[in-house]
């Protein structure tokens, strides 16, 4: 990677209906660009597109199984910011009244996250994994 | 725990990584040994990648899984998951650190997919490339156990990059025959996950470097040798504690009966449940044979 603009440590996040049309949409009508999209067939376990003068997002198919972790409706977005201590921010945002939805948890990809939503009911997710690598801008 | 001079003591630790790498890495151990009877270790097949980096000696590995690779010494290792035995010797000394690395982890820590390693021992630089180097230097600089284990713990989490790359069905398949004890079939598998046997059995190769049906049985043939060292006892001996004898062993973990378990063991350990239990129990520890079942500390 040549691109020394630092990462983007708060991720907007959304859940979508149709996820690989939804991407299809932000990409051709925004202008965002596929850094990665993982899943098979309709569905999209987790897609991270770039906005091309920095920054980005993350997103995944909505799920109706009753165990997700983070069931944010489609049509609002949600925030998920990159932390390296996700426990001691667990036990700050809940001692400050934050609302437990998934309390700090190891993921197979290697992450620990949790989960919580504020006063007004915002969901936000906190943790360890920091996105993938952008793709090199293309050259010329 | 002060280490004090230990340069000649033999010794074996176990411990567990920093929090953030437990999803990476299950274990690390550390062992030196000094002035012993030269010896073969059995690497045996496990549902862990193998990393291991060598403080005073080389590692010598005299027969590696895939037996195209010919016996080779190295420094460093990083070895991918396997159905056969590797075979380590020593000439009476021999020191380092192992650590036992999840294959969904793989990604993370390697930057590649275990199935990139699949059957496969190759130098710690080709997968590391110069931290491999730099791991080895801080920790013979470390003076003792607790600073190389926390050497391990700053250099690893500073280069872990957890990705999502690898597809959910497989991590779900993973998780399901670990959970099992190995004792569920590729079809179960398949309907669990929502994929064809077919589809499944390509996917999860690729990302994890056994076929479905190998992994289960390298966990049911990791469950019953844990079980046999941690309870195993010989008829003849004076009942103490559990006593267990193979055809428990091997009821117990799902084999058909004691001639399954016979014929597994040698084809994933090259050598009777009997004789591994005799070398291993002979041995100052066999390192490879892993943490789980021990106690988390010295065992010196």
């Amino acid at each position: 990677m040549n691109d020394t603009t630092p990462a983007p440590q708060v991720w907007p996040t959304l859940r979508a209906r149709d996820a690989r049309a939804l991407i299809a949409f932000l990409v051709e009508a925004f202008g965002f660009e596929e850094t990665a999209v993982y899943g098979e067939g309709d569905r999209v376990d987790h897609a991270q597109l770039s906005w091309p003068t920095g920054g980005g997002i993350m997103l995944g198919s909505v799920r109706d199984t009753p165990d997700d972790k983070w069931n944010l409706t489609p049509g609002s977005f949600g925030a998920y910011a990159v932390t390296d201590d996700p426990d001691a921010l667990f036990a700050r945002a809940t001692a400050a009244g934050a609302r437990v939805v998934k309390e700090p948890y190891d993921t197979d990809y290697g992450s620990r996250e949790f989960a919580v939503r504020d006063p007004e009911d915002n969901l936000w997710s906190f943790g360890t994994y920091r996105g993938e690598p952008r793709k090199a801008a293309p050259k010329g | 725990m002060a280490d004090g001079d230990e340069s000649d003591e033999s010794r074996l630790l176990h411990r567990q990584p920093a929090p953030a790498l437990r999803p990476l890495v299950a274990w690390y151990s550390g062992y030196r040994e000094a002035g012993v009877p030269p010896a073969t270790h059995r690497g045996l097949p496990s549902p862990y990648l193998t990393m291991i980096v060598t403080l005073d000696d080389p590692l010598v590995v005299a027969a590696h899984p895939d037996p195209r690779t010919p016996p080779g010494s190295y420094d460093t290792l990083v070895g991918g998951l396997h159905t056969t035995a590797a075979l380590i010797t020593h000439d009476g000394r021999q020191s380092g650190v192992q650590l036992a690395l999840t294959p969904l982890g793989a990604r993370a820590l390697l930057g590649l997919p275990a199935g990139e390693l699949s059957g496969l021992d190759v130098d710690g630089a080709e997968v590391l490339g110069p931290l491999a180097g730099e791991l080895r230097e801080r920790l013979l600089e470390a003076p003792g156990w607790d600073e190389r284990f926390a050497v391990l713990d700053t250099v690893l989490s500073r280069h872990a990059r957890p990705t999502r790359a690898h597809p959910a069905e497989v991590a779900r398949a993973w998780r399901r025959i670990l959970a099992a004890g190995g004792q569920v079939t590729v079809s179960e598998l398949a309907r669990e996950v929502g994929w064809s046997s077919r589809h499944l059995n390509g996917r999860f190769r690729e990302e994890i470097g056994l076929s479905p049906k190998e992994a289960a049985r390298v966990v049911r043939f990791d469950r019953v040798r844990r079980l046999l060292r941690a309870h195993y006892r010989p008829p003849s001996s004076v009942p103490s504690g559990r006593r267990l004898t193979l055809a428990d062993a091997a009821a117990e973990c799902g084999f058909y009966d004691q001639a399954h378990l016979a014929r597994e063991f040698g084809a994933l350990a090259g050598c009777s449940p009997s004789r591994w239990l005799r070398e291993d129990g002979a041995q100052f520890r066999n390192v490879q044979a892993g943490a789980e079942d021990e106690p988390r500390d010295s065992m010196a």
